[in-house]
């Protein structure tokens, strides 16, 4: 082939052009850290990134769901549990005032403890977190129990619970309602008492005592359900906790460049770079027109 | 016969030196672009008969040839135009790759991924104002990214599309250029003399013609008088000896942009679009720079009417008592479902939707209301008469109107009205208590209401029974938050999900910019190659050059010494006479 001057110096162009294209893109892989950062340097890969984020991202907002249920669901589960030690109490007055030997004055003084003990029950009732009714369903602007004229415990809230939803697929009840069977026995059977005990009816007091028990009983029971809820969470919790440490080693394996290969590259291009750059200043002395004096 | 040596020699002297004009000239266009490189032909004079004997008469230039391959000019032609055509597409692609973001920055599938998780945070807490505030300004990233990235495109297109009306005019410059040298060639070649090639000439026309092919794709044919017909890939006439076909751009029915024509009678010039710069700037603006519109358009849509649909239906914290739709039909009196104005119309289907007044605790009409829509006959019209023009008409505590600017406005004066299930889509369609306002990607925003107001958001549907609505349910965000991840065809197409649709987006963006670097990177090394191969045939070498130099020299000095030597002939012969 017919080599001119001309093509000697395009090829040799190129090959300086191809060269420091090469310096480019590994400056900006170094500097970034990464394989590629714009869609142009890798569709495919780029496309892959972008599922990855999506799911780191529905993740960490899953676990933030999780952590407001948590929140709600222990509240819950702390007030349930100053409600058992009221039981308790009631109980123990109870079986107390179920004495025969007690006078009606006696037992009038105990029921002044239980209607102390009847407000505390309605107040744990009503707690409020955040300004909002704890026990009152998705109705949080109103108080979850009212006593009517009658000494009754009426249910205010409503019946819808508090969903909070972990994925768009996933949603978890996040309270528990006031008007539960726990809630209307433990009011039904601390009214039995405090009506028997104003009414000094022995037997009543008597019965009073299985409700109360009864009651204390569904009361633990419900607070056992919150703590299952609480445990179910937490695993829940480990799970997303698990996927986001596999999809973040996922994104860096994915997306974090080989930064021995690219020094490398670098290191040849450059070697490359400086011969190119020789040829260049040793090809202009190489013509006829140098020798002919 | 010395004479006659003489003359021989003169004739050798003058050739010789006519060799160095050519090395001179070749010299000279060493770095001249197009250039090719000339040879003197030389041939021997012809011979004169003289008795027996036929004597020769020295030499004599015959011809100045240019050294080209027709085979690789016509294949750099080609390459020129598919290079112009990959390189524009390249570039094009390139100027808009920031509209698409990076890993760096927020882009469309992380804007939307922020956008729902504001939806599940304002789900797990209906009654947060700074969930609510939150909501909206995410909302507003979406919807100000989404008409951004449209207008960022549409100005690329349109920008190429002005581009395409400017280079026409480079077009036409070439054209009349090539039919220009056209003239010069045939008037210098048609003495018929042998030798008479317009060397010079003809590079030259080579040069315009691979400019034009930079421009736009042509086929050229060569003719026997040294003319130079060229075509358009679809057979058009371009140019012809010394006659040129104008071009210029006009507007195609049914398109916003504009079409390559013919001055002389407007017909489009077929097969332009294939290569060269205006083929790819027409290519980026119909084809790639289309689509992305069209994508980012439909995921708008999708992302609008799927929302509006659940919102239309729910309520939020702030009690609402008066609604006035967002659109307003061109015709109330036509039925619902095929008005012009209204963007969504055809999504309107029979169905009906509930209508809940809280007068007073409980309501008059606990449950509510449902207003039967048929989509193909109802219209506004029947729609305000089933609510009741007036109060006592329609539904109790509501009445319905259509306002001077034509829009529904449902008043419920001082009663909270609330929406439930809308199974028609019509509160969607006529953007009544709905999220987003717009129909598409150009125009999407946050409705006017909800962005003075985050409380309008809807998160809670009323009691299908009480018509009671909770201050912390959080149903109706659960039904928009779901919409994350379904696969949404509101716009007919494959189903896919808003995120699918914005991923597909930037990845049908990199392979697209990828095949088109691919391309560009083919077409430049084919560009090398052949540049290499003409070199190879037509380029000026200045070391053989030299060699040339010095070949003419040394005959020059030997035709001198021929000269010299019968001079002295002729001296010696004169010495005889004296």
């Amino acid at each position: 082939m017919r080599i001119t001057t001309q093509s000697i110096y395009n090829t040799l162009l190129t090959g300086i052009r191809n060269q420091m294209q090469i310096q480019s893109e590994g400056t900006e892989q170094i500097s970034s850290g990464r394989r590629f950062s714009r869609p142009s340097q890798d569709g495919v890969a780029y496309t892959t990134s972008l599922n990855i984020r999506h799911a780191q991202s529905g993740i960490e907002a899953s676990l933030g769901a999780i952590n407001k249920a948590k929140l709600r669901l222990g509240i819950s589960a702390n007030t349930l549990t100053e409600i058992v030690p009221i039981m308790q109490r009631a109980e123990f007055l109870a079986v107390q005032q179920s004495n025969a030997t007690l006078s009606a004055s006696q037992r009038q003084t105990a029921s002044i403890e239980v209607t102390a003990l009847q407000n505390q029950l309605i107040s744990l009732a009503n707690t409020a977190f955040e300004g909002e009714a704890l026990f009152a369903g998705t109705a949080t602007d109103v108080q979850a129990i009212q006593i009517d004229g009658s000494g009754d415990a009426i249910y205010q809230g409503n019946t819808q619970d508090r969903t909070v939803a972990l994925t768009p697929a996933q949603n978890i009840v996040s309270n528990v309602r006031a008007d539960h069977t726990a809630f209307t026995q433990a009011f039904a059977s601390l009214k039995s008492l405090k009506d028997s005990l104003t009414a000094n009816n022995q037997l009543n007091i008597q019965a009073s005592i299985d409700l109360i028990s009864s009651a204390s009983n569904a009361m633990v029971g419900l607070n056992a359900e919150v703590g299952g809820k609480l445990s179910s969470l937490a695993i829940r919790e480990n799970t997303f906790l698990g996927m986001e440490m596999q999809m973040q080693i996922q994104l860096s394996q994915h997306e974090s460049v080989d930064m021995a290969e690219v020094a490398t590259r670098l290191a040849q291009s450059e070697t490359s770079l400086k011969a190119a750059y020789a040829e260049v200043a040793k090809f202009n002395q190489l013509s006829l027109v140098n020798f002919l004096r | 016969m010395i004479v006659r040596t003489l003359q021989i020699a003169a004739k050798s002297l003058a050739t010789q030196q006519q060799g160095m004009d050519t090395v001179s000239h070749n010299i000279a266009n060493v770095n001249t672009d197009g250039y090719s490189r000339q040879s003197a032909n030389l041939v021997t004079a012809p011979s004169d008969q003289m008795g027996l004997f036929s004597f020769g008469n020295g030499v004599q230039l015959d011809s100045i040839s240019r050294s080209m391959d027709p085979l690789i000019a016509r294949a750099q032609v080609a390459n020129n135009s598919q290079a112009s055509f990959a390189n524009t597409l390249k570039e094009g692609l390139s100027s808009v790759e920031a509209t698409f973001g990076n890993l760096g920055v927020p882009g469309l599938t992380s804007t939307l991924d922020a956008f729902f998780n504001a939806q599940q945070l304002l789900a797990n807490s209906p009654d947060d104002p700074i969930a609510r505030t939150g909501m909206v300004a995410r909302a507003n990233d979406i919807a100000n990214l989404a008409s951004s990235m449209q207008q960022q495109l549409v100005a690329r297109q349109q920008s190429a599309n002005l581009e395409v009306g400017t280079l026409i005019n480079s077009v036409n410059t070439t054209l009349d250029n090539i039919a220009d040298l056209n003239t010069q060639i045939l008037k210098k070649e048609s003495g018929g003399q042998a030798g008479s090639q317009a060397n010079d000439l003809r590079d030259r026309r080579d040069i315009e013609v691979l400019k034009l092919a930079k421009f736009i794709p042509v086929q050229q044919v060569s003719t026997n008088d040294g003319g130079l017909l060229l075509q358009t890939p679809g057979g058009d006439l371009l140019v012809q000896g010394g006659y040129a076909r104008d071009l210029k751009v006009g507007t195609a029915a049914g398109s916003s942009f504009d079409v390559v024509q013919f001055s002389d009678n407007g017909m489009t010039a077929t097969g332009i679009g294939s290569g060269g710069r205006i083929g790819g700037l027409m290519t980026i603006r119909d084809t790639q720079l289309a689509d992305y519109v069209s994508t980012l358009d439909s995921l708008a849509r999708n992302l609008i009417f799927s929302v509006n649909q659940q919102h239309a239906g729910g309520t939020g914290t702030t009690a609402v008592t008066s609604y006035t739709s967002g659109l307003a039909p061109a015709n109330a009196a036509a039925p619902v479902n095929a008005d012009p104005d209204i963007p969504f119309a055809a999504k309107i289907v029979d169905g009906s939707f509930t209508i809940h007044v809280l007068d007073s605790d409980p309501p008059t009409n606990p449950g509510g209301t449902a207003v039967n829509i048929t989509a193909a006959t109802t219209s506004l019209n029947d729609i305000v008469a089933a609510i009741g023009a007036t109060a006592g008409t329609g539904i109790a505590g509501v009445s319905a109107s259509v306002n001077a600017s034509g829009a529904l406005v449902i008043d419920g004066g001082a009663n909270r009205v609330v929406f439930s299930n809308d199974s028609s889509n019509f509160l969607a369609a006529y953007e009544i208590n709905t999220f987003f306002s717009g129909s598409g990607a150009a125009d999407i925003t946050v409705d006017a209401a909800i962005l003075s107001d985050a409380g309008r958001i809807a998160t809670a549907t009323a009691d299908a029974t009480t018509s009671a609505v909770a201050i912390n349910d959080n149903s109706l965000a659960l039904s928009i938050f779901a919409l994350r991840d379904q696969a949404l065809n509101v716009d007919g197409g494959t189903p896919a999900s808003l995120t699918e649709r914005a991923t597909n987006l930037a990845g049908s963006f990199g392979m697209d910019i990828a095949a088109a670097t691919r391309d560009s990177i083919f077409r430049e090394s084919e560009a090398t190659t052949l540049s290499l191969q003409r070199d190879s045939v037509s380029g000026v070498n200045l070391d053989e050059e030299m060699i040339n130099m010095m070949t003419f020299q040394r005959s020059y000095e030997a035709a001198a010494k021929v000269i010299q030597t019968a001079n002295q002939m002729l001296t010696s012969l004169m010495g005889l006479i004296r």
